[in-house]
């Protein structure tokens, strides 16, 4: 028996979710009936994206330039390089014949004018970064890595790597963060325990045979005036790293026991994680009306795939 | 010597270097003025006082 799930995610098999990147055991984990509505039906908060497209856009500028430094370029040439293919990537056009436009996010932070600070701001910020990028034994530069991996009998995961850093004689995967509160210990306790960060490590240990350590976070705080970095460290020992897998193991069989039944129970305990999840609202109605809400708010299209390339 | 503001508004492929070179250059003096301790270097916004400026040599009469 199959089940409706939007045509274009590659990412199922006969209805069930196969490929699993952090994004989706994330949503998962804090509610199935959220996961329902995310990744089955695709339900998408329009007013949410720019958060995920800004995000996007810095993380792809701050790999490229190191790559660029990798492959010989030098600091102010990459730097020219990485905000002119921003600039480029958000220039919005419609068409091959439309002049375009300047990307309007609406947000007085996350929008084009700060995504083009907050990355030169960065590279002046760090640029006696003690971190340097690893090179592979291929003599290649790790950096902007996609991977998919089969982990178990048909379950893969998939995501993406931005760069492996050493610093201090140990390698890292290296992650940036976007965000708009003020980053101090606190923010950064948030990624232990932590779905993604324990992913990164996991992948980074199965795809280059090195030790990570852990995941190292340059984070991001955007506002209106400025941009302020910090940078954190999370750290996975292999015990850690075995325990998230059995227990991400059972998670995902346990979604697609759920999806086969077709029953995604709410955890309500999630409802106000985060200022609040973005469906509370339509959860909290009657639940023959739920659609009609769904539909006002939300809309329906483009779903996560994990197997989608960057 | 174009601003910033008009700068961010044209079509970035028609861009000449120095007009990268500029936008790279005025942000860095920016966060020169940031790491001094002006936690609104960075907006692209222009402060209250040239905005009133601005709207001052408008010499507006509009009589309604």
């Amino acid at each position: 028996m199959t089940y409706d799930v939007r045509p274009l995610n590659k990412s199922f098999k006969d209805g069930l979710q196969y490929v699993w990147d952090s994004t989706s055991l994330k949503v998962a984990e804090e509610c199935y009936q959220k996961y329902y509505y995310k990744m089955i039906e695709g339900w998408d908060n329009p007013r949410k994206g720019h958060h995920l497209r800004f995000g996007m856009h810095y993380a792809t500028a701050l790999e490229h330039f190191h790559k660029h430094l990798a492959l010989g370029m030098d600091r102010d040439e990459a730097t020219e390089a990485v905000v002119l293919e921003a600039l480029i990537d958000t220039w919005d056009r419609q068409g091959p014949e439309d002049t375009g436009a300047p990307w309007e996010s609406g947000d007085p932070n996350k929008n084009r004018p700060n995504l083009i600070r907050s990355i030169i701001w960065y590279l002046d910020h760090f640029s006696d970064d003690p971190v340097s990028t690893v090179i592979l034994a291929d003599g290649k530069p790790a950096v902007e890595h996609s991977f998919t991996l089969e982990v178990n009998d048909g379950i893969y995961f998939a995501g993406h790597l931005d760069r492996l850093g050493e610093y201090s004689s140990k390698p890292y995967v290296t992650d940036n963060k976007t965000t708009g509160t003020t980053l101090s210990q606190h923010y950064f306790n948030q990624f232990s325990p932590d779905m993604q960060m324990s992913m990164y490590t996991f992948a980074g240990k199965a795809i280059f045979h090195i030790p990570v350590a852990g995941v190292m976070i340059d984070a991001a705080q955007i506002a209106v005036g400025f941009t302020r970095f910090e940078r954190g460290f999370t750290f996975r020992t292999e015990s850690q790293l075995n325990e998230w897998y059995d227990d991400t193991m059972y998670l995902i069989q346990d979604v697609r026991r759920a999806t086969r039944e077709r029953h995604f129970p709410k955890r309500l305990s999630a409802c106000g994680n985060y200022g609040g999840c973005e469906f509370r609202a339509v959860c909290s109605r009657s639940p023959e009306v739920r659609k009609n809400f769904l539909e006002a708010d939300f809309k329906q299209g483009w779903v996560w795939d994990p197997l989608q390339r960057r | 010597m174009s601003d910033l503001t008009e700068l961010f508004a044209r079509d970035p492929l028609q861009y000449e270097k120095q007009d990268l070179q500029q936008i790279i250059e005025e942000m860095r003096k920016k966060r020169g003025q940031f790491v001094l301790g002006n936690a609104k270097a960075g907006s692209l916004k222009p402060p209250a006082s040239e905005k009133a400026k601005a709207v001052s040599s408008l010499k507006l009469d509009l009589d309604l």
